[in-house]
């Protein structure tokens, strides 16, 4: 028998131990719970959705679309549009919609777009913009004043469903590292203030765009990374 | 794992029995992981029914047809991180070797397939285990003991199959070294 034969066989041997019966406190929780309705994660992306879209639809009749979108080449902004909708929805189904036949979220995938979508969007935004002869270009007297107002008007308008893709993770089954899961959220939402800022800032520029409206997807994702193994409620699903 | 699942199911539909089979399942594999992390019986003991508690707490959070496993794993592991916090350091006290069975017993108390490994090997194993980094540790632990597959321990754990195939083959390697160090020293 070589060496790593019997280490395998010892580690093997560690599986095998008795075991005590479930205690007298947890069977009378059991027999006192009774039946539960277990979670349904789609409804949860759903909800986010849902609101998500509410607030774009209000703020959009509320404001009007950008000034310069009669001077854009329509299939351009709806593709960026769709781009924009895309980089939303794909990291928040992956942070709250576990893997068919797992009840745990996936946070290597969640981890691949947390870092994925900002890099997509921010190349988007600089070799996929189109100004139109209607488009405001920043000068550098106002650019940082356009880009803190961007980045802060979109992370604002995307607060709410940011809260609430918060309180759906808290709410699901959670991995031992919820850290990626936090920034795919964020960056979800942070895609969300993108998708609002493509409808309705007029101004443009590779520097404006890029840091201006895609740094929401970056800065979304950190405070997501931040927030959500911070604030971790005592009672969430895995560390109740 | 079908099994699992489906007792999951009828449990959290208010099911006593269910939960006694899954009890019966899946406790016994969960306290041999909670013995390596914890290295003392008696806590890992007080961990398993905590870990049992926090699952009948959070059911709801249960997504019907999913195998529950991976997840009481990641609960036991949170439970035992959660614990080592509690009492102020990594790890919760040095196992003693007359807690460790001579032979094994399964759940029912009859006795399981002999084990020709001595109390003494075993608790060098836990003893080598002990000095692993905490991510190598982990690692090794669900797959080489749990026989959890690279993926299942990567979602257990948190993170990418990548980092936990690197952290298992360096752990091995690592109690590979320990162990043949305390052979020569004999």
């Amino acid at each position: 028998m070589s060496h790593d034969d019997d280490l395998d066989e010892k580690l093997a041997a560690l599986a095998e131990l008795p075991v005590p019966p479930p205690s007298a406190a947890l069977l009378g929780m059991v027999r006192a719970g009774g039946a539960v309705t277990t979670r349904s994660p789609w409804h949860a992306v759903a909800a986010v959705v849902a609101v998500a879209i509410t607030i774009v639809v209000v703020h959009t009749w509320v404001t009007s679309v950008r000034e310069d979108l009669a001077s854009l080449p329509p299939t351009w902004f709806y593709a960026v549009l769709a781009a924009w909708l895309l980089a939303f929805l794909a990291p928040l189904a992956v942070a709250l919609v576990p893997r068919r036949g797992s009840v745990l979220a996936d946070s290597g995938r969640a981890a691949l777009l947390a870092l994925v979508i900002p890099a997509a969007v921010t190349a988007m935004s600089i070799w996929l913009r189109v100004d139109g002869p209607q488009t405001v270009i920043p000068t550098p007297d106002n650019a940082l004043r356009y880009i803190a107002s961007c980045i802060l008007g979109g992370l604002e308008m995307a607060a709410i469903p940011l809260i609430i893709s918060i309180v759906a993770l808290y709410r699901a089954a959670l991995p031992s590292h919820t850290r990626w899961l936090g920034a795919a959220v964020g960056a979800a939402n942070g895609s969300l203030a993108g998708l609002m800022l493509h409808v309705h800032c007029p101004i443009g520029g590779p520097v404006h765009v890029a840091v201006g409206h895609a740094g929401a997807s970056i800065v979304g994702a950190i405070v997501g990374a931040i927030v959500v193994p911070t604030v971790r409620p005592r009672r969430s699903a895995t560390s109740t | 794992m079908v099994r699992h699942a489906e007792l999951m199911v009828d449990y959290c539909a208010g099911n006593e029995a269910a939960f006694r089979e899954l009890y019966a399942l899946a406790a016994p594999r969960l306290l041999a992981y909670l013995i390596c992390l914890a290295r003392d019986r008696s806590t890992a003991e007080e961990i398993l029914q905590q870990t049992f508690i926090k699952l009948h707490q959070s059911r709801a959070a249960y997504v019907r047809g999913a195998d529950p496993m991976p997840w009481l794993y990641t609960i036991a592991h949170r439970t035992f991180l959660d614990e080592a916090r509690r009492r102020k350091r990594s790890r919760v006290e040095p196992a003693r070797t007359d807690e460790l069975p001579e032979i094994a017993v399964s759940f029912d108390g009859g006795a399981a397939n002999e084990d020709p490994y001595s109390a003494e090997q075993i608790a060098e194993v836990l003893a080598a285990l002990d000095r692993l980094p905490d991510n190598q540790r982990d690692a090794l632990v669900l797959t080489k003991i749990q026989g959890k597959s690279i993926a299942e321990a990567a979602t257990i754990l948190g993170t990418t199959p990548g980092a936990i195939k690197l952290r298992a083959h360096r752990g091995y390697v690592t109690l590979r070294e320990l162990l043949r160090s305390t052979e020569d020293e004999r």
